[in-house]
C-alpha cells in the first residue's frame, strides 16, 4: 500500500515536472518576445521626439542667415529666411548636437538612459529659445513627450529580474525566417 | 498590431481542462483502491491534468519573467534606430512646411500631414513588416549575422520612402540638409 502511494505521488512529480519544462520553454518564448514588442516602442516614441528636433535643426540651419551666406552653394533656398542673429545661429548650432542621433546611444543603459534624457531635455529648451527668438511656435503634438516630468528621471527601462546568461542577440539578430 | 502579440503572450495558455482535483477514493473500493473500475480510467488523466497544469503555470512564469528583459533591451535598440529616421523625416517635413513661404505652404502642410500618419507607430510596426515576435519581415540588404539596427532600420520600406522623400522635398525648395553637418568637425568629403 506504502509502495502503491509512493507510485502515485511521482506520478505526480512526473506530470507536474513535464508541465513546468514544457511552461519554461514557452515562458522563455513568450517573455523575449513579449520584453522585445514593449522596448520597440517604447525606443522608438523616445528617438522620434528626438529625431524630430534633429530634423527642424537640419531646416533651421538653413533658413538662418549665416550659414545661408557662407555657404558655398548661392542662398538659394526657397524658405522663409530667418532674422540675422548670431545667439539665434549658435542655439540652432547646440540644438543639431543635441539631437543629432548618431551620437546617441541606443542601448538601455543606465549611462545611455541618462545621457539621452539629459540632451533631450537641453534640446526642448533649446528649441524652445529658438522657437522664442523666431517668434513661432512648433504645432503642440511636435513637443510631446514632455522630458521625463512624471516618470522617474534617467534610469533605464528595469522589467525584471535579468539572467545575464539570457542576454544574447541570437533569436533577434539572426533567427529572422 | 502588436498589442496582439502583447496580449497573446502576456497571458497564459488556458490550462488543457479545467479538471477538478483526483475525487478520493470511492467508499466501496477501499480495500483496492486502483482496482479496475470506471474511476481509474478517468482519475489518472485527470490526476495528470491537474499536475501538468500546474507545473505549466509555475514554469512559464518563472522562466517568461527572466527573459522579458533580455527582450526588451533587444528590442530597445532597434526601436530607437527606427524612432531617429523617423523623427528626422517628421521635423524635416514639418520644418519645410513651418519655413515655406506662402505659394509653397499649403502643399508642405499636406506633407507634413502624410508624414505623421504613415509613420505611426502602428504603421511602422505593422504585421506587413514586424512579426508577431517582433521581428522585422522586410528585406536588409547585407550578411546575415553582420548586419546593425540601423541598417534594418534604414531598410524598413516606409522609413526609406520618407527618408527619400523628405530629402527630395528639401532638394526641390534648395534646402541643404548637411549644411551644419561639419560644425560637429566631421570630416567633409
Amino acid at each position: 500500500m506504502d509502495d502503491l502511494f509512493d507510485d502515485i505521488l511521482n506520478l505526480e512529480d512526473r506530470y507536474y515536472e513535464e508541465g513546468y519544462q514544457e511552461g519554461v520553454q514557452d515562458g522563455s518564448r513568450a517573455g523575449r518576445i513579449e520584453g522585445r514588442v514593449f522596448g520597440l516602442e517604447k525606443a522608438f516614441e523616445k528617438f522620434v521626439a528626438v529625431g524630430a528636433l534633429h530634423g527642424q535643426a537640419c531646416v533651421w540651419a538653413v533658413q538662418s542667415s549665416r550659414v545661408v551666406s557662407d555657404s558655398t552653394a548661392p542662398a538659394s533656398s526657397q524658405l522663409e529666411a530667418l532674422p540675422s542673429n548670431p545667439r539665434l545661429e549658435r542655439h540652432i548650432t547646440a540644438l543639431y548636437a543635441l539631437s543629432e542621433p548618431e551620437s546617441l546611444s541606443t542601448q538601455n543603459t543606465e549611462e545611455a538612459v541618462s545621457d539621452f534624457d539629459d540632451r533631450y531635455k537641453r534640446a526642448i529648451s533649446k528649441a524652445k529659445v529658438i522657437e522664442n527668438i523666431i517668434g513661432v511656435r512648433r504645432s503642440a503634438n511636435v513637443d510631446a513627450p514632455e522630458p521625463t516630468a512624471t516618470r522617474r528621471e534617467s534610469q533605464p527601462v528595469r522589467l525584471a529580474h535579468v539572467d545575464p546568461a539570457a542576454k544574447n542577440m541570437e533569436d533577434f539578430g539572426s533567427g529572422r525566417s | 498590431m502588436l498589442i496582439d502579440t502583447f496580449s497573446r503572450f502576456s497571458s497564459v495558455p488556458s490550462p488543457p481542462a479545467d479538471a477538478p482535483p483526483p475525487s478520493p477514493p470511492q467508499a466501496e473500493a477501499d480495500d483496492d483502491v486502483f482496482a479496475t473500475g470506471p474511476s481509474e480510467i478517468s482519475d489518472i488523466p485527470r490526476l495528470q491534468a491537474t499536475h501538468h497544469t500546474s507545473g505549466y503555470r509555475d514554469g512559464i512564469s518563472a522562466s517568461k519573467a527572466e527573459h522579458v528583459q533580455a527582450g526588451f533591451d533587444e528590442g530597445f535598440a532597434l526601436g530607437a534606430e527606427l524612432g531617429a529616421q523617423v523623427g528626422w523625416c517628421i521635423g524635416v517635413v514639418e520644418g519645410l512646411a513651418r519655413g515655406a513661404r506662402e505659394e509653397d505652404k499649403e502643399q508642405l502642410q499636406g506633407e507634413a500631414g502624410r508624414v505623421r500618419e504613415e509613420l505611426d507607430m502602428k504603421r511602422v510596426f505593422g504585421r506587413e513588416w514586424f512579426g508577431e515576435d517582433g521581428v522585422w519581415r522586410f528585406d536588409v540588404p547585407g550578411d546575415e549575422g553582420e548586419i546593425t539596427f540601423r541598417e534594418v532600420a534604414r531598410a524598413h520600406p516606409l522609413v526609406r520612402r520618407w527618408v527619400e522623400r523628405a530629402k527630395r522635398l528639401a532638394d526641390e525648395l534648395g534646402v541643404d540638409l548637411e549644411v551644419l553637418k561639419g560644425e560637429e568637425g566631421e570630416e567633409e568629403a
